[in-house]
């Protein structure tokens, strides 16, 4: 009898502890890794400031993962301007060796359009022709 | 002769715009990266913290007008399921994907910008999640070189945008949610 019931004790503790990893897990999952995961679309700068410019295709490219190219034609602190077009952040990539002028070919995250500027900003980017 | 005359003038409408646009794009300050922090966090539970760093600003220096543009999606919390349910539940950065505030500086005379930090009255409105609430507060300018300077705070409640909290989590997030911004702006 006393077997039985510290069997049923152990088994309600390892319960317990799966579900309680479970919503740990959920709870505090990582943070999505864009420069590991797959493009959804891949554009050139011109036709992705065309696309974001319109409400109704720009929802279908917020918070996707895109590749995107242009001609550098500004850079500030950390951020990169393609095309006069896209504004791209990085996280962790040194941009300090970038010029204007140049072809850059980048992979982040589009966070919307700016229309203020009329900059469609992407963020969390990597460079993948360098 | 008749289309000379039309081109003619459509040729000084053409300069004219193009003076017009000189002219005021001359006065225009810009930052592209500019940082909006908002917090809602109660004593005991986990912060309610998120960061813009890509926060767009204008301020027009002949007109003192600022307008700044946040985007929902470009709001990090250190929580990812956090930042998950702000876009999808509260916030509906689907349907509405940005934060607009248009102001004026209330009664600042440029002339006395220089690089030490002057308070000054901001009055605007700001429009997210298809509502608009007035905002006033002070807030500090300061120009370094070529470069302005903007910050300030002001308070904001989820009510005034009309973004209801569920009850399960209503303890846990404040009533108030306390708005910084930090904004260095050059000159374009």
């Amino acid at each position: 009898m006393k077997k039985k019931a510290s069997y049923i004790i152990a088994i309600i503790i390892i319960v317990l502890g799966i579900t309680g990893y479970t919503i740990y897990g959920y709870m505090y999952q990582a943070h999505r890794d864009i420069s590991s995961e797959g493009i959804d679309y891949y554009l050139t700068s011109d036709y992705l400031k065309k696309a974001m410019g319109v409400d109704s295709t720009s929802k279908k490219i917020i918070d996707k993962v895109i590749q995107t190219e242009g001609i550098i034609t500004s850079i500030e602190q950390n951020s990169v301007i393609i095309n006069d077009a896209v504004q791209v952040n990085f996280t962790k990539t040194d941009i300090s060796n970038l010029q204007p002028r140049i072809k850059l070919i980048i992979k982040g995250r589009c966070v919307g359009y700016d229309d203020l500027l009329e900059l469609v900003k992407i963020d969390q980017a990597t460079i993948t022709n360098q | 002769m008749k289309t000379n005359a039309n081109v003619i003038q459509l040729f000084l409408c053409y300069l004219c715009l193009l003076v017009f646009g000189i002219s005021f794009g001359q006065d225009k300050y810009i930052d592209k990266n500019g940082t909006v922090v908002f917090e809602a966090s109660e004593k005991l539970f986990e912060e309610v913290k998120a960061t813009n760093t890509s926060t767009t600003a204008i301020y027009n220096i002949e007109t003192n007008e600022i307008a700044a543009l946040a985007l929902m999606k470009g709001f990090r919390f250190k929580n990812s399921l956090m930042e998950e349910h702000f876009n999808e539940n509260y916030m509906e950065s689907d349907i509405y994907p940005k934060a607009i505030f248009k102001g004026k500086l209330v009664d600042f005379d440029t002339e006395t910008l220089n690089a030490t930090t002057t308070e000054v009255q901001l009055k605007g409105t700001l429009e997210l999640h298809g509502k608009q609430k007035e905002i006033e507060t002070v807030l500090s300018i300061q120009k370094v070189d070529d470069i302005i300077s903007l910050t300030g705070t002001f308070s904001v409640t989820p009510a005034d945008f009309d973004i209801d909290i569920p009850k399960i989590v209503r303890n846990k997030i404040a009533k108030v949610v306390n708005v910084t911004f930090d904004f260095k702006l050059v000159k374009k």
